[in-house]
């Protein structure tokens, strides 16, 4: 990952690399120009050196042979004592120490030639030079004062010059001296110019070393300077012809090592500089990058600490830049989000209309007393009653007015408890410390509470609670469930209109099977699991049975037969009782016409809800399923409980209205266990009554029952209405039936409920005689 | 040799004068581009015969103005030879080479006579105290000898007919020995013209190379 601070750091190196390199790309240009100057400088120093030095020897010759030959004495014995003029010769070379002593005569002979030769001691000797007796080989340049001032003897080099000698204005002869070119003159080019020397010569291409300034130096080394091929070598070569086309070589060099010596030193003060800055600056680079990324780096942190839910220690960034104020807007935007969590942390666990903690506050508040294993506590769910009608009549205001004078009163309460407002008019109150025992005293305390009416625009309200008590650890020792186990309890307060209840499980339909039976019914109904169970009536008139009751069973895959009651609750609160319905009563025209075939010809009760009677197109499925199987509905009794009527009692008697005018049957179920009031039966257009077996089962031996049992007869007979009574299990039950003239009975001592094919025999029988 | 050859146009005015002993005859030198030369030395030996006389005519050779006056003197050897100092300062006069080797020095204003130069050849002289002098003096085997005037012509009276060896000579002259040399007959009287194979040569300078003003003085 490339950080800011790489980016920093990379940025700074690479100008600072390339201002180095700027820098020392001139600096190295600048030694390079130097260097050249100095060598150029150095070179053209010594060329001019040994120019002059050249000249000065050949000025030096020239006037030396001019004032010899100008000498009388010499003249006089010129030509004719040769001995006396070798002297004279020899005297005068040694004044200037002249390595050669020439003659030449008119004729071109060389009458004289004196050499210094230098003998294995080292001693200076004069001998005949080789070319004594021979004829001069340059006459004519001779004769023009052109001879050239280099003349070779054999191997050696020499500068020389002749001079005329002469007797007045005629030539008599020539007389000169001449300076050996060998390594004493390369030792003092070295002494002068700092410079190796080497001299050669070329003759017709033999090569020669005549004298080097270096002790090892030999002619290969010495020619292979000539066209140097290596630039580390330095040289100036400087050519000359001697007389008779051989070349002399002046080579002066020096290797660049010596040369550069002095430069050299100065380029490694350079690159020390070089890389001392280098790493001085990167240490700089890398200091200001990371002063500039730490307040970064702090911010970044802060920003996950922030992520994380962490507010409350602020930035410190001691920075007056852009940085700085970076983390000061940073420190109030964590103020501000710390206020808006906190806001919405309040709205979340509290209802905004009370104020009060809600449904989250108290699964975290239950989570802590359960986990802290504390003392048992009691968890109270309240409901205010009819809080509906509230609304409906006054308006949501007043229902929300009673919701919060409910909340007050709760707040208010002695004892110390925790309240929560879980949703429109439901309350929870954890009271610690309270067992079954003390728990019906602080139910007390709170209808105490709640006993004062409250106004409400000059209105008197009455508060009533229906309150649902589960206790910690008895019931649960799991939060969510104490709380599911407290709903339980204030369900069954609902459904027996009592003001308040502690827990049964007994009592409870709401378990976890019921959940997934939920899901499983809707399977149930498309897949066939459903099988229809018939239990016979028994007519006293017509001594047989004339009527069946149609009990739905589901075989489950996995649980087996599953009663009704269970499956049946929840089919009425998941919207399912519709379709079940639906099926059951196809169900029963199948087999309504299989009997029809088979000549039995029997009445079919089907059991209605009261969620069917909410259904508009009930009544026209029904109708339509009828005619399309060319059945009778007087052939169908459908069996209605009161509870069923409750909840909207008029479209529910118009409808069953409509059922008795097409000719279905129509029967209060479960007679006697619910609320309906006479007034109420009176306006029911129903045909039978269904006393609940609750009144029958124990009828031989309950007194009690047997009056309820026979006045209920009475009435019903009283206002036109057939009864049945179900739950019979024994024949006295049935005789004492028979006696209060009841006209249908239904219970196990008959038949339980069972498949059609297994009724055949019973349904055909014409006469059905009973015995114990 | 006949990469020196030259013109040669001998005129015969009158063949009856054959007969006479003696005659006057003349030659006349040119350059190659026929414009006459003076000063230089003409003479002629003869060939199968001998002459009769000795031209012992002296010689005077001077010094003036720190010069040798003539040039260039010819004579026959054994001749006087008068050196005649004309300046006011001493002069070493000498010659170091060939057989007529002398030296002597001569003072402001004298003479110096010499009869000893016996040996044919050239004498070239210079003085050793003053070294742009020079001067040439020619000794020749033969009493005709003479130098061109200024028309190119060198006279010659009463010469015996015969054959002769004819030689031009002059220092300056580029041909070995400075000479050219030809035989002729002479027996009327005639003038004998021949071109030189070439142009002399600058002719030595008496002058002093460097400002000697001063000298003038001495």
């Amino acid at each position: 990952m490339k950080s800011i601070k790489t980016k920093i750091l990379l940025l700074f190196v690479s100008l600072l690399l390339l201002l180095q390199a700027i820098s020392f790309w001139s600096t190295y240009d600048s030694l390079r120009t130097k260097e050249r100057i100095a060598i150029d400088s150095q070179l053209s120093k010594a060329k001019a050196l040994f120019d002059s030095e050249f000249n000065r020897r050949e000025f030096y010759l020239t006037s030396f042979a001019e004032t010899v030959t100008n000498d009388y004495g010499l003249k006089s014995v010129f030509g004719e004592d040769q001995r006396s003029v070798a002297i004279a010769l020899l005297n005068h070379g040694k004044r200037i120490n002249a390595d050669l002593a020439m003659v030449v005569t008119p004729s071109g002979m060389i009458e004289l030639q004196l050499v210094n030769s230098y003998q294995n001691n080292q001693n200076k000797k004069v001998v005949r030079g080789a070319q004594q007796g021979q004829a001069f080989g340059f006459m004519p340049a001779l004769k023009q004062s052109q001879l050239p001032p280099y003349y070779v003897i054999g191997e050696q080099l020499y500068q020389l010059h002749l001079s005329p000698l002469k007797s007045g204005p005629a030539i008599i002869g020539w007389a000169g001296f001449g300076y050996e070119i060998s390594t004493p003159l390369a030792e003092s080019f070295l002494t002068l110019t700092g410079l190796q020397a080497d001299l050669i010569l070329e003759q017709q291409n033999h090569w020669s070393l005549l004298g080097s300034s270096n002790p090892l130096a030999h002619i290969a080394s010495a020619k292979a300077l000539i066209n140097p091929t290596s630039s580390d070598v330095i040289s100036l070569k400087q050519q000359y012809s001697a007389a008779g086309g051989a070349n002399f070589y002046v080579l002066l060099h020096s290797s660049r090592d010596n040369l550069v010596a002095v430069i050299q030193q100065s380029w490694l003060q350079i690159l020390l500089i070089t890389i001392l800055t280098l790493i001085i600056s990167m240490v700089a680079a890398y200091l200001i990058a990371d002063d500039i990324t730490r307040p970064i780096k702090l911010l970044v942190k802060q920003a996950k600490r922030l992520a994380a839910g962490e507010y409350q220690k602020p930035v410190s960034v001691n920075d007056k830049t852009e940085l700085g104020q970076l983390a000061s807007e940073f420190n109030s935007m964590q103020e501000k989000v710390l206020n808006r969590e906190q806001a919405i942390k309040h709205r979340l666990q509290h209802d905004p209309l009370t104020e009060l903690p809600n449904r989250h506050w108290l699964a975290s508040k239950l989570q802590d007393l359960t986990e802290q294993n504390s003392a048992p506590f009691a968890l109270f769910h309240l409901n205010i009653c009819r809080l509906k009608e509230v609304n409906d009549t006054l308006g949501h205001t007043a229902g929300d007015q009673l919701i919060k004078e409910a909340g007050k009163r709760l707040t208010a309460l002695q004892s110390e408890h925790f309240l929560c407002h879980i949703g429109a008019d439901e309350f929870v109150l954890v009271l610690p410390n309270i067992t079954r025992d003390t728990a019906r005293d602080e139910l007390n305390n709170i209808a105490m509470q709640m006993h004062e009416g409250c106004n409400y625009q000059d209105m008197h309200l009455q508060l009533q609670i229906r309150v649902g008590v589960a206790l910690y650890p008895e019931h649960s020792q799991d939060p969510q469930i104490l709380v599911q186990k407290a709903d339980a309890a204030l369900n069954h307060c609902r459904e027996s209109r009592s003001h308040c209840y502690i827990y049964d499980p007994s009592t409870d339909t709401n378990t976890v099977e019921r959940l997934s039976l939920i899901n499983d019914l809707k399977k149930a109904i498309q897949s066939n699991q459903l099988i229809l169970h018939y239990q016979p009536k028994f007519s006293f008139a017509a001594n047989k049975i004339t009527h069946v009751e149609a009990l739905v069973r589901w075989q489950h895959p996995e649980l087996g037969m599953i009663p009704p009651d269970s499956f049946i609750e929840i089919a009425e609160h998941t919207g399912q009782i519709n379709p079940l319905t639906r099926w059951v009563f196809l169900e029963a025209l199948s087999q309504s016409l299989a009997w029809k075939v088979q000549g039995i010809d029997i009445n079919i009760a089907i059991n209605i809800s009261g969620e069917n009677l909410k259904d508009e197109s009930f009544y026209s499925f029904i109708c339509q399923n009828i005619e399309s199987k060319q059945l009778r509905a007087e052939s169908f009794t459908l069996e209605v409980t009161e509870s069923a009527l409750v909840d909207d009692p008029e479209t529910a008697i118009a409808l069953l209205a409509r059922f008795k005018e097409r000719g279905f049957k129509l029967s209060i179920d479960d007679y006697g266990t619910g609320y309906s009031s006479l007034a109420q039966l009176k306006r029911l257009p129903v045909h039978e009554l269904k006393i609940d077996k609750s009144f029958v089962q124990k009828l031989a031996i309950d007194a009690d029952d047997a009056i309820i049992v026979k006045s209920t007869i009475e009435l019903a007979h009283n206002m036109g209405l057939s009864v049945v009574a179900e739950g019979i299990e024994d024949l006295a039950s049935l005789r004492w039936l028979e006696k209060a003239n009841c006209n249908l009975a239904q219970g196990y001592f008959i038949s339980r409920p069972k498949p059609a094919n297994e009724l055949y025999q019973l349904l055909a029988q014409e006469s059905i005689e009973f015995a114990n | 040799m006949s990469k020196y050859c030259f013109t040669l146009l001998v005129v015969f005015p009158c063949m009856l004068s054959q007969a006479a002993e003696t005659l006057d005859y003349a030659v006349q030198v040119n350059s190659p581009d026929n414009n006459p030369v003076q000063d230089v030395v003409v003479y002629l030996t003869p060939i199968g015969h001998q002459l009769p006389h000795i031209n012992q005519t002296a010689v005077t050779i001077g010094q003036r103005d720190k010069a040798f006056v003539p040039y260039i003197s010819v004579a026959q050897r054994g001749s006087k030879v008068d050196f005649n100092n004309d300046d006011n300062i001493t002069h070493h006069i000498y010659s170091a080479v060939g057989e007529n080797k002398f030296s002597f020095q001569i003072k402001a204003g004298e003479q110096h006579s010499k009869s000893d130069f016996n040996h044919s050849g050239v004498v070239p002289m210079g003085c050793n105290i003053h070294d742009w002098m020079g001067a040439y003096l020619l000794l020749v085997d033969t009493p005709l000898f003479n130098k061109t005037d200024s028309q190119g012509r060198a006279n010659f009276e009463q010469v015996s007919a015969g054959d002769y060896q004819l030689t031009v000579w002059h220092p300056e002259l580029k041909t070995a020995d400075k000479q050219i040399s030809q035989t002729i007959s002479i027996h009327q009287t005639g003038t004998h013209a021949l071109n030189l194979p070439h142009a002399l040569e600058a002719e030595f300078e008496q002058q002093n190379p460097d400002d000697f003003d001063f000298l003038s003085d001495y």
